[in-house]
């Protein structure tokens, strides 16, 4: 008998899946496509986790809008403080922009400009709106002026090269220690548990530090600082790559680590009670061998790890930004601490704006994903009888 | 079920741990030397004087070690106390209230539980120019407050729909005093689960705010001591006392606070426990 | 009723855990011949289903064995390996019928792609989705379940679908015996109705022999088993022809129990009362010395709280655990 046709699925008042004549049902799928199309348990299921990134986003850039208005004083003022002519500089305060009076009076300009603070309040949030839609993040004041976009830009895929590669090997690798050590003997497995709870909750920067100075100074085989060695000039070579692949080693192994911890511990739990619960017990009374035992097990106690990805992208974001300040990895992190020294609030706003968006998008692709893996949200009905 | 608690070995460990560390950072600054102070020769590897050996500005790492414990300590315990007040208002009243207030709150929970960490305390905390322990308490509090009002929500809808509550519903009490009154004791418990697991974020994300230079301003704290290990590359030069303690420090009080947590929860919410 | 399929001799098995070592089933001799349908009553937590559990082989993990034996027509189910346990004497004789159906069905798999495994599981080949859709779909359509279930996913099922789906599945190779935990308790009253039909129908056809029916529902039990077994505290106390035990019930405790449940008797009338035994059921980590139910027992001797009573058979079918009925009393 021939797999059940996809669109089948799209009238959920069907009570019975292989009607007689599939002409005769083809056509009314097509007309009740359209309207029974919205009722679908998956698509309503994508609308509202849609709308919800939506309002979270949103929210979140309206809080960058607000929050260097919210400061007592002018934002311009205070950027622009230890910058003055005349004034000392904090420690690495004063931008190296800022030379001449002129050049000080062009550049207060072009900030006042960008925050509109003339202007009326919802005047400024429009406006606000209308250079995000434009991709208009307004001009970094450490970085010449040039605009925040294209600086945050060339940062985020920096972080990318770490975080993406870190979430998907941890998680396989994390998965698969803690499945194991879930149905090992009893001291293996409370030794893997708690040792993947030191490297989950330990400060990922901190172990990073640690690493750079067992393996950077004591066997001296990575580097410090920086994603390449000084000397060599950036360029598509294979030697140049390698070299950034050497620099990169250390940041992404201590992020590495760490993560393996937290999906570790995650899957230890979810293995202990699957294998407890009562459809392996069922299985077994079936007749099943241990190792298909553990395979079912394994898989449905990856199920809910799945949703554990968003949480962990939220965390692994918040320490990666950390971990690339201790390396010198010029990505968000480390452009977002520039930026705090030199108070550059529209390369901090953006950097953050990003940060978000990144976020807020990876949890809903995450979300698509769980959705689509797991049956009970694709099909929705229940049947009769 | 506070006295199984107690009679728990696992909890007891974790306990006595954080208690000693606690007890250290209390205690301690009154035995150690002055932590601002310049007392020695610089950058000197641990010896007998100086257990921790001392820092580039010639400091004593022990007893910055011991005052970073209390800052950082004093910082998660005002984060726990505004985070649970916080979340612990919203959770009650979204897990009681059904409807659109109930709905909303909800919502609101969700979406500020969305956002990084992080990053989001990176913001909040780059407004302000100097600051105080009170107020990186604060900040972090009203960023971590959501996963609170979670928990405490999922256990009033479960508590809501309980005799003892119907009981009083049906002779008149007003919604508050339910509330507060009927649901609270059995709350009491589950609010200081939650208070532990606050506190302990709450001290990583100390840690995390002042590695980036946004930590509490003239204050020795965790965080604060790893960022001047970063910033005079203590990794290069080998100074290990300098980095190591504070993030172990930091390391074992989040790793047995989590523990007490689970713990705990294990014994107030005994599920499908896994002998 | 003919040979015995099941013999049970003093078997004990024991919970191991954090919470200490519980008695779940201390002492249980019990026989079921071809032909015959055994009911297990008592109340929750009495050792039913431990003793169902026992009796398979399959204990899970707190649950272990802890001596007596248990022969499976002809099979030592503790002596053979486990091999031969899984291969030749589960689903293949003996089949068992788990109490929470709804949980015991893979959430994520639909059950034409479970039969698949468990064929794989049980033979080494795995069959095509057509072939599992004749063969098994013919054995649920006659058990009534329509063909088209075994495309779905349990959570598209009802409770009730579910629990007969568990039936089908277990009776796939047609055992002799089959061990039912408490297949009624979680349905609506037509679902068990459904269901009751269901297993008198497989016995009726002959393909099961012999069922073991698991249950807290007398009248049930009273219409779907030959032989009644009470149980209290992990151990049998009566056991006999179901309507005897019914009419005229013997032990203490099986009058107590009797007279506790609210059932349909015509010819009890209006003056019939509730009543209840006194006391709670032991904790099993410490069950009471000499006979189990004594503190609970209005007519208990000093005997009873020293020495546990033996089983004693009278008139060679009814078995009773009282220091009533067996000697010197």
């Amino acid at each position: 008998m021939s797999p059940t046709p996809f669109w089948l699925f799209l009238r959920p008042e069907a009570k019975t899946v292989n009607d007689a004549a599939a002409e005769k049902v083809k056509v009314r799928g097509v007309l009740h496509g359209g309207v029974a199309f919205f009722a679908h348990p998956f698509v309503r299921f994508l609308v509202s986790r849609g709308t919800f990134y939506l309002l979270a986003i949103v929210a979140g850039f309206t809080m960058t809008f607000f929050i260097p208005r919210l400061m007592p004083g002018n934002p311009v003022d205070m950027m622009l403080r230890p910058a003055q002519p005349g004034l000392p500089g904090l420690a690495g305060g004063a931008s190296p922009a800022v030379g001449r009076a002129a050049d000080f009076a062009r550049i207060r300009a072009a900030l006042e400009e960008f925050f509109g603070l003339d202007k009326p309040l919802h005047q400024q949030y429009l406006v606000f709106w209308q250079r995000l839609f434009r991709g208009d993040l307004g001009p970094s004041f450490a970085f010449s002026m040039q605009p925040v976009a294209e600086i945050v830009g060339r940062a985020l895929l920096f972080t990318l090269v770490l975080v993406v590669p870190v979430l998907l090997l941890s998680f396989y690798l994390g998965n698969y220690i803690g499945a194991s050590a879930a149905i090992s003997q009893r001291g293996v497995s409370s030794l893997v548990y708690y040792g993947s709870l030191f490297f989950a909750q330990m400060p990922f920067y901190w172990f990073a530090m640690i690493l750079s100075f067992l393996l950077a100074l004591k066997a001296g085989l990575f580097p410090f600082y920086g994603w390449h060695s000084p000397e060599l000039l950036p360029n598509w070579s294979l030697s140049f790559l390698m070299n950034v692949a050497w620099h990169y080693a250390l940041p992404f192994l201590a992020l590495l680590i760490g993560s393996i911890g937290t999906w570790t511990v995650g899957m230890w739990s979810m293995m202990l009670y699957e294998m407890r619960s009562d459809y392996i017990l069922y299985c077994q009374q079936l007749g099943f061998r241990k190792r298909t035992l553990k395979k079912y097990a394994k898989r449905n106690a990856m199920l809910p790890q799945y949703t554990g990805f968003n949480l962990v992208l939220s965390g692994l974001i918040g320490q990666t930004v950390i971990t690339e300040v201790v390396f010198g990895w010029p990505g968000l992190g480390s452009l977002g601490y520039r930026a705090i020294l030199s108070r550059d609030y529209p390369l901090l706003m953006g950097t953050f704006l990003v940060t978000v968006v990144v976020v807020l998008l990876g949890n809903f692709l995450m979300d698509i994903l769980y959705g689509l893996i797991d049956p009970r949200i694709r099909t929705g009905y229940v049947e009769r009888g | 079920m506070w006295r199984r608690l107690v009679r728990d070995g696992q909890f007891l460990m974790a306990l006595g741990v954080v208690g000693l560390i606690v007890g250290v950072g209390v205690l301690g600054p009154r035995f150690v030397r002055n932590p601002h102070a310049f007392v020695w020769l610089p950058n000197q590897p641990p010896s007998r004087q100086f257990l921790l050996g001392t820092d580039p500005f010639g400091r004593d790492v022990l007893a910055r070690l011991v005052v970073g414990i209390r800052t950082s300590l004093l910082v998660g315990v005002y984060a726990g106390l505004i985070g649970v007040a916080l979340g612990v208002t919203v959770g009650l009243v979204s897990g009681y209230m059904k409807g659109v207030a109930g709905e909303t709150l909800n919502l609101l929970t969700n979406v500020v539980m969305v956002f990084p960490v992080l990053p989001v305390l990176i913001i909040l905390a780059a407004i302000f120019e100097r600051r105080s322990l009170v107020l990186v308490g604060t900040i972090i509090g009203v960023v971590s407050w959501p996963w609170a009002a979670r928990c405490i929500r999922a256990q009033v809808l479960s508590l809501r729909e309980r005799e003892f509550v119907r009981l009083a519903k049906i002779s008149g009490d007003r919604h508050v005093k339910i509330a507060f009154l009927e649901i609270m004791p059995y709350m009491l418990a589950y609010i200081v689960m939650v208070f532990v697991l606050m506190l302990g974020g709450a001290i990583g994300a100390e840690a995390g705010i002042s590695m980036i230079g946004l930590g509490p301003t003239d204050a020795v704290s965790l965080g604060n001591l790893l960022f001047w290990a970063m910033v005079h590359e203590a990794t290069r030069v080998g100074h290990w006392w300098t980095f190591l303690p504070p993030g172990l420090v930091l390391t074992l009080l989040t790793v047995f606070s989590l523990i007490m947590h689970k713990r705990m929860d294990q014994i107030f919410n005994p599920r499908l426990r896994t002998w | 009723m003919e040979n015995p399929l099941v013999i049970v001799e003093r078997l004990r098995g024991y919970y191991v855990g954090g919470f200490g070592v519980v008695h779940g089933v201390d002492d249980v001799s019990l026989t079921i011949r071809a032909g015959e349908g055994v009911g297990l009553v008592g109340e929750s937590g009495c050792g039913k289903s431990t003793l169902a559990q026992l009796i398979t082989g399959v204990t899970g993990p707190v649950l272990h064995y802890q001596g007596g034996t248990v022969m499976v027509d002809g099979f030592n189910v503790y002596a053979i390996p486990e091999e031969t346990l899984r291969t030749e004497v589960l689903c293949k004789r003996l089949a068992y019928i788990p109490q929470a159906a709804m949980d015991s069905l893979n959430p994520v798999k639909r059950i034409r792609d479970l039969l698949r495994d468990v064929v794989k599981e049980r033979t080494g080949r795995r069959p095509s989705n057509e072939e599992v859709f004749t063969t098994a779909g013919e054995h649920f359509e006659s058990l009534g379940l329509p063909r088209r279930v075994l495309n779905l996913y349990p959570h598209e099922l009802s409770g009730g679908m579910k629990q007969r789906v568990v039936v089908a599945i277990s009776t796939l190779w047609n055992p002799k015996i089959l061990v039912v935990d408490e297949p009624t308790s979680a349905l609506d009253v037509s679902s068990q109705k459904l269901l009751v039909k269901t297993l008198m129908l497989l016995r009726h056809r002959g393909t099961v022999k012999s069922m073991l029916f698991i249950t807290h529902d007398i009248p049930v039990a009273r219409q779907v088993c030959e032989t009644l077994a009470v149980m209290y505290a992990g151990q049998l106390v009566e056991v006999g022809p179901v309507e005897e035990v019914l009419d005229s019930p013997r032990h203490p405790y099986t009058r107590g129990l009797l007279s506790s449940i609210a059932s349909y008797e015509p010819h009890a009338g209006r003056r019939a009362r509730l009543e209840c035994i006194p006391g709670r059921p032991p904790d099993m980590r410490n069950p009471p010395p000499g006979c189990r139910f004594h503190p609970r027992c209005s007519l208990a001797q000093p005997r009873c709280a020293q020495s546990e009573p033996p089983e004693v058979t009278l008139a060679g079918k009814r078995m009773l655990r009282c220091w009533r009925f067996s000697g010197g009393g």
